[in-house]
């Protein structure tokens, strides 16, 4: 082994160049492959995702009526008007017929930071929060890269610590567990960050089907307990107001349309709160299969690029290897004819192989570590293409090896003698 | 009574060329005989080289047999050949092909690594063999920037270093001047003085004239 390892490194010495060249093209070509694996990764993630949440489905907004500032005050004033706002609104959460999607973005003030820095590196003074409920959250299924997502219990009135989320681009400047001084609506709460995001991780909001959460904070909307004080009621009417303007999904159709529209009218009865409005009577549709298209057009592409990128690459690198080989043959036959054999010389190839494309690997892996586009699935696949390559280049040229008459390759430039 | 070292019987080798096969050894008997020098002569492409590598257990015939005392070589596993070519034998290739990534003290101590000598019997023999052909001088340069005389030493060196009981030289006269040629057939004799058995190919008749043996390939006899 001895032998074979100085070997290794003389060779490795003695062909600089030519061996930095085939380290960088592969790292190159792990790059690229890792950088398509993970868009195609995305683009498969987004188009399911979007498919999943809005494929035979049609999204209503619905928003209260009480534009007139007048008539809120008048409707604040009031005894009842919390008690309406609350049965109003967990009558919709329960309602059979449909889901309510609470959402709403508000920017958040965070106080007395003590030094904490937003993903700028700045001290964090207003930063732009996403309020949702429950419901909303397992619609859009929202997925943490750390820490946890919203439970049940999340959503239950904890006093002033509030658990939140945090968008993926603070995953540098917090830690799970972090608690941030914040004021919501003029309330002095305690923010516990209890994970972050997925990055790239999008809902549907304001006829956006691509909105983004990376710089959001997102706060759950929480069932409060009876107010204890007037500005505690104060604040929980505010809240609740906000909480009742949202989103209704149904499965498409005609018939489910009008049983959404039945029960929704049957709550109002229930509850007292007739003042609402429906945005757009099935609007979705449309958008949602034109991004599809365009989606299924992404993907396509990309997996055609990444297939044809990977076919080029091999085929480069394995004529590059080749002739490589081909060359160290003769520098092989001189080891073999003062008393190499076959085996040793054959370990010797599979280490230069297994250095070379470890290198490789080990760079590539983490110039995607560096671009944050690594994840476990990337991981395996890349080592899998690693392996494969290191199989592969190895059982060629030990083939070649094996096959040669190592001698003759002595004698190539002057035929038998 | 000459002792016989090497023996060929009926030996046979074909290789595959485009087009079809051709037969470059066709059941060759031959004798080589301790302490002697032996020459094979013949046209290229005869299989002159061929023959050297088939007996320097380097390539392996078709068929027949190549017998060291009572050993087949062509039976013999990889790993007995290969202890065979680190043991027994020294040879020069017709190229040289010194090793570019080391310098001549590498080059020369190869067959003495690959045998598992420790450093310091190496530097010692290494040595003493660069002594003997003169070329202590040279030890620390880089085969690249040496002359065809001086390679052709260093070759010599590196295949005598460890005292090989057989030497094969594939046309070690075969590019050399009036000068170095004359220098390698020397340290031939010399070799051969001290023991040593040399097989060589060659298309000069100089080369031919001081050997004891002299087989002509083709015609498959003396």
């Amino acid at each position: 082994m001895k032998v074979i390892m100085r070997e290794v490194l003389l060779y490795y010495r003695s062909h600089k160049v030519e061996n930095i060249v085939f380290v960088c093209q592969i790292t190159v070509f792990f790059i690229l492959m890792g950088t398509f694996f993970a868009f195609t990764g995305e683009a498969h993630y987004g188009k399911s995702n979007i498919e999943r949440t809005y494929k035979d489905k049609a999204i209503y907004q619905l928003i209260d009526g009480y534009y007139d500032p007048d008539a809120f005050t008048a409707f604040r004033s009031e005894p009842n008007a919390l008690n309406i706002l609350k049965n109003y609104y967990h009558a919709l959460m329960n309602a059979e017929s449909f889901q309510y999607l609470a959402m709403f973005d508000q920017s958040i003030t965070i106080n007395d930071v003590n030094g904490a820095a937003d993903s700028d590196g700045g001290q964090l003074k207003e930063a732009e929060a996403f309020q949702m409920n429950e419901q909303a959250c397992q619609y859009f299924e929202l997925n943490v890269i750390e820490g946890r997502a919203f439970q049940q219990g999340d959503f239950d009135d904890n006093g002033n610590v509030m658990p939140v989320l945090m968008g993926s681009s603070y995953m540098n400047a917090f830690e799970v567990g972090d608690r941030l001084p914040a004021t919501y609506y003029q309330k002095e709460v305690e923010l516990e960050i209890i994970g972050f995001l997925r990055e790239n991780t999008m809902i549907y909001y304001n006829g956006n089907y691509e909105f983004y959460l990376d710089q959001y904070i997102i706060l759950p909307y929480i069932h409060y307990d009876a107010p204890q004080t007037e500005s505690d009621e104060s604040f929980q009417e505010i809240v609740y107001f906000a909480m009742i303007n949202g989103y209704i999904s149904i499965s498409s159709g005609d018939a489910h349309t009008q049983d959404m529209m039945a029960e929704m009218e049957a709550i109002a009865e229930k509850t007292g709160f007739y003042n609402y409005v429906f945005i757009g009577s099935n609007p979705n549709l449309q958008q949602y299969r034109g991004l599809i298209n365009i989606l299924n057009k992404n993907y396509d592409l990309i997996l055609s690029l990444l297939i044809l990128s990977f076919l080029v690459n091999m085929v480069t690198l394995g004529v590059q290897a080749y002739m490589m080989q081909q060359r160290r043959l003769r520098m092989m036959a001189i080891h073999y004819l003062n008393g190499a054999t076959l085996q040793s010389l054959m370990k010797q190839i599979v280490m230069e192989v297994l250095l070379v494309i470890g290198l490789a690997a080990f760079l590539g892996w983490n110039v995607l570590v560096r671009l944050k586009i690594s994840n476990i699935v990337i991981l395996l696949i890349f080592l899998m293409i690693a392996v494969t390559f290191m199989i592969g280049i190895s059982l060629i040229s030990i083939c070649k090896l094996k096959n040669a008459e190592l001698m003759l390759t002595l004698n190539q430039e002057d035929d038998l003698q | 009574m000459k002792d016989i070292i090497l023996e060929t019987k009926k030996l046979c080798k074909r290789f595959k060329r485009p087009g079809g096969t051709q037969t470059v050894l066709n059941k060759v008997n031959l004798q080589i005989y301790r302490g002697e020098m032996t020459a094979i002569r013949g046209k290229s492409g005869n299989g002159k080289s061929t023959l050297l590598n088939i007996l320097a257990a380097t390539m392996r015939a078709d068929s027949g047999k190549v017998l060291y005392g009572d050993i087949d070589l062509q039976r013999l596993s990889n790993a007995g050949r290969a202890r065979y070519r680190r043991e027994k034998i020294g040879y020069i290739p017709q190229n040289l092909y010194l090793l570019d990534d080391r310098n001549v003290f590498m080059n020369i101590a190869l067959p003495l690594q690959y045998a598992g000598e420790k450093k310091e019997n190496i530097r010692k023999k290494v040595e003493e063999a660069a002594e003997w052909l003169d070329i202590v001088s040279l030890l620390g340069k880089a085969p690249q920037t040496l002359s065809r005389g001086e390679k052709q030493r260093v070759a010599i060196c590196r295949s005598v270093v460890k005292i090989p009981e057989i030497l094969f030289a594939d046309e070690p006269t075969g590019s050399l001047d009036e000068e170095n040629e004359q220098l390698v057939l020397e340290m031939f004799q010399s070799l051969k003085i001290q023991g040593t058995t040399i097989v060589l190919t060659t298309h000069d008749d100089s080369v031919s004239q001081i050997c004891d043996e002299v087989y002509h390939i083709g015609s498959f006899g003396r």
